[in-house]
């Protein structure tokens, strides 16, 4: 009973106390939304910041030519912008104005009208062998694109051989009437001349691309969880302030004098923390999905005890170091020193996926790390698997009694 | 039964022996005052009675309760003014008293007028509203005094509680502790203040490495001692001092506009007959006559409190 009276007063001194607020909440978000906007996934930016821009440069000028250019303005990842010359592009490239150059050369029709209904199915023994050389097509990726310039190249000659395919097979007659009865019976709706061709193979990449929203999300769905768990555990300090300046003010003494036992104390103390740990991160996720358009999984009643776990956990670190600490210097070196040290071990800072196999075992000493993996399997997996989920839920717990216990031990002056 | 007992109280820090046997009682309504220089474990004894520390050995009861028998009871009969002010600065004067309240289980209306009559006891009835950190010194240190008052405690602790205050708020914390004791409740007064403890206290005891060096009534501990003639007089030590061995100290030499002076001391012990001082005073003045130096002035200075302090515990600094 007289613990809720203590955690009364320390809620009550915490919603005085703004500047407390804001570092809890305030500053996670603009956190969040900082790297939302460096990411180009704010708002109304993220139509426009997502875009891959390519300059064309089409010496072809011809039909088919300009169907290659059609395709890929249909790709709503990429933004075309078309120059006179190659020169001119390059410069362009040079100064990171567009992050591909695409030059299609005035051999290009020759080139195709060349080709064989072989060559299409045959693509490593035809003179599709070189792909895009043999077509007189180059591309060209900016310092944006350089370690995926490979990949550039492989869905432009993808999108450049969906134009061309049809023109060739309709050079074997009997082929193109084969093609063309397949595809009634298949789907005897479909209206038109044009056959069915081989599956496009930039099907995959042009759903990727076109799924804005899914993309959209990639970005918050790990960094609003990742960020959100980081700054959860900057409690820490706040909580050992608490338990300075309480010593500090003298007000530990009275709160012993007190009939209230240490427990008592130490659950008073605790609880208000906790609160707004759950509120801070219940208003992250929130600011994540409006703001955002950050999805909270196919489960998102899995993330309750998620977060009901990991604060407790940096909670129960927080009461550890308050336990630890006494001054409000050794709070500033040591507790901020800890939490960052955990965040960035553990993927708050960086997705855990990008980590190196090593790093992703190391943060697996940190409650972070557990946090972060329950998060993943909630809101980035179409059937979150309850197994990880609980294990990661037991794992917080089993932290937080670590530490409850060891800040259990340090406070026994209380008595 | 006493309402504080204190016997036999010990604690070490290591080797350091903090408190070393100290045995003393408080009655109700009594106000004992506990002297002390720095570092002669006035504190220690202090946060032992208040259960802020344990003792090594020895027992601590009030009201029948101990620390290890009752510590709750105790504590709801106890009240600690803490030597350094022990409120919430960003909480208002009302809602520090409420806190401390509701922690003692005080609710509701009981609470609400206890609040206003403390308030009303420590003056701050027109600050209630206030918060903290916008009062004076003198205007904490009455709330630090209120918040331990709230529960209406039967024995309060006062550690130094006038550290620091300007005089009408000093005058109006020592009559709260009139009002206290007057009402029955017992008190220990530590002070460094001894004009405090000589106005305040029934009773004192004087404490130095953790010892209990005396303790007793004012009348008691000043009766034993003495009251010292000084004759401030014009002349040489050498000349003066060989021939009043027996009967005066003489102090240095002094120089003051450009003649030597000395002091002569008398020391005059309480219980001597007038006659006795008479005869030696008449005696001494005669050998001052014959060795040709002047008086200049005389005076008697009563041994107080503080000379007492001064002659038990000494006059080296302590830290």
């Amino acid at each position: 009973m007289n613990a809720l009276e203590i955690t009364r007063k320390d809620l009550l001194l915490l919603f005085r106390d703004r500047r407390t607020l804001s570092v809890l909440v305030a500053l996670p978000l603009a956190f969040i939304a900082i790297i939302g906007s460096s990411t180009g996934q704010l708002f109304s930016q993220a139509g426009a910041a997502r875009k891959i821009k390519v300059g064309v440069v089409n010496a072809q000028q011809g039909e088919l030519s300009d169907r290659i250019v059609q395709e890929l303005e249909g790709i709503s990842a990429l933004e075309l912008s078309n120059f006179e010359d190659r020169p001119a592009a390059r410069t362009a490239l040079a100064e990171d104005k567009i992050h591909v150059l695409l030059y299609i050369g005035p051999s290009y029709v020759a080139r195709v009208d060349a080709l064989e209904v072989f060559d299409l199915f045959h693509l490593q023994q035809g003179r599709l062998k070189h792909k895009l050389e043999y077509l007189d097509i180059a591309v060209e990726s900016g310092s944006f694109l350089a370690n995926a310039s490979e990949l550039v190249r492989e869905v432009v000659f993808a999108k450049t051989y969906q134009t061309f395919a049809d023109t060739v097979i309709k050079k074997d007659k009997g082929l193109a009437l084969h093609i063309k009865r397949a595809s009634d019976k298949s789907a005897p709706e479909s209206e038109g001349e044009s056959p069915e061709f081989p599956p496009d193979p930039t099907q995959s990449l042009s759903e990727l691309s076109s799924g804005a929203k899914n993309f959209n999300s990639i970005v918050y769905q790990t960094v609003v969880p990742g960020y959100t768990v980081m700054f959860v555990f900057f409690i820490v300090t706040f909580m050992a302030r608490s338990f300075i300046g309480e010593r500090d003010l003298g007000t530990l003494n009275r709160l012993q004098l007190a009939p209230v036992s240490r427990p008592g104390i130490l659950i008073g103390k605790t609880i208000p923390f906790l609160i707004i740990s759950l509120v801070q991160t219940a208003l992250l996720f929130l600011a994540g999905r409006v703001l955002f358009g950050m999805e909270w999984g196919a489960q998102p009643l899995l993330i309750l005890p998620v977060m009901l776990c990991t604060s407790i956990a940096a909670t129960s670190l927080g009461l550890m170091v308050a336990s630890l600490v006494r001054t409000e210097a050794q709070v500033s070196a040591y507790g901020n020193f800890l939490v960052l040290t955990m965040a960035g071990i553990s993927g708050c800072m960086m997705p855990r996926n990008w980590q190196p196999e090593l790093m992703q075992q190391l943060g697996l000493v940190t409650p972070h790390s557990w946090a972060l993996i329950a998060y993943d399997q909630i809101l980035n997996r179409p059937e979150p698997e309850m197994a990880v989920v609980v294990k990661c839920c037991v794992i917080l717990l089993a932290f937080a009694l670590g530490f409850f216990s060891i800040g259990w031990w340090r406070s026994r002056e209380l008595e | 039964m006493s309402l504080l007992e204190v016997v036999d109280l010990r604690k070490s820090y290591g080797s350091h022996v903090a408190v070393d046997g100290l045995s003393f009682s408080v009655e109700a309504g009594e106000v004992f005052g506990l002297l002390g220089p720095n570092g002669a474990g006035k504190s220690t004894t202090m946060m032992m009675l208040a259960g802020l520390r344990s003792a090594d050995s020895g027992s601590v009861t009030i009201g029948g309760y101990s620390f290890d028998c009752g510590r709750d009871e105790l504590k709801r009969i106890l009240g600690v003014v803490p030597q350094d002010l022990a409120i919430y600065p960003d909480l208002t004067a009302r809602e520090n008293l409420k806190f401390f309240g509701r922690l003692h289980g005080i609710r509701g209306a009981e609470l609400h007028n206890r609040i206003d009559r403390v308030l009303e006891q420590i003056g701050l009835t027109q600050n209630a509203d206030s918060y903290g950190h916008t009062f004076s010194g003198g205007m904490k240190r009455r709330l630090n005094f209120g918040v331990a008052l709230l529960h209406e405690p039967r024995f309060v602790i006062l550690d130094e509680p006038t550290v620091g205050v300007d005089p009408q708020s000093r005058s109006h914390l020592l009559d709260c502790v009139r009002g206290l004791c007057s009402e029955g409740v017992g008190l220990i007064y530590a002070s460094h203040y001894m004009e405090e403890v000589e106005a305040l206290c029934d009773r004192v005891a004087i404490i130095d490495k953790g010892k209990l060096l005396t303790s007793g009534t004012l009348d008691q501990l000043l009766s034993d001692s003495r009251a010292d003639l000084h004759l401030r007089v014009r002349g040489r030590r050498a000349r003066i001092g060989p021939r009043l061995v027996g009967l005066a100290d003489v102090e240095p030499e002094t120089v003051v506009d450009g003649q030597t002076e000395v002091q002569v001391v008398m020391h005059r012990d309480r219980r001597d007959s007038s006659f006795a001082i008479n005869d030696r005073l008449s005696l001494v003045l005669e050998i001052l006559k014959q060795a040709g130096a002047e008086i200049l002035s005389m005076e008697t200075k009563e041994f107080n409190l503080e000379r007492l302090f001064l002659e038990l515990t000494g006059r080296r600094l302590r830290d």
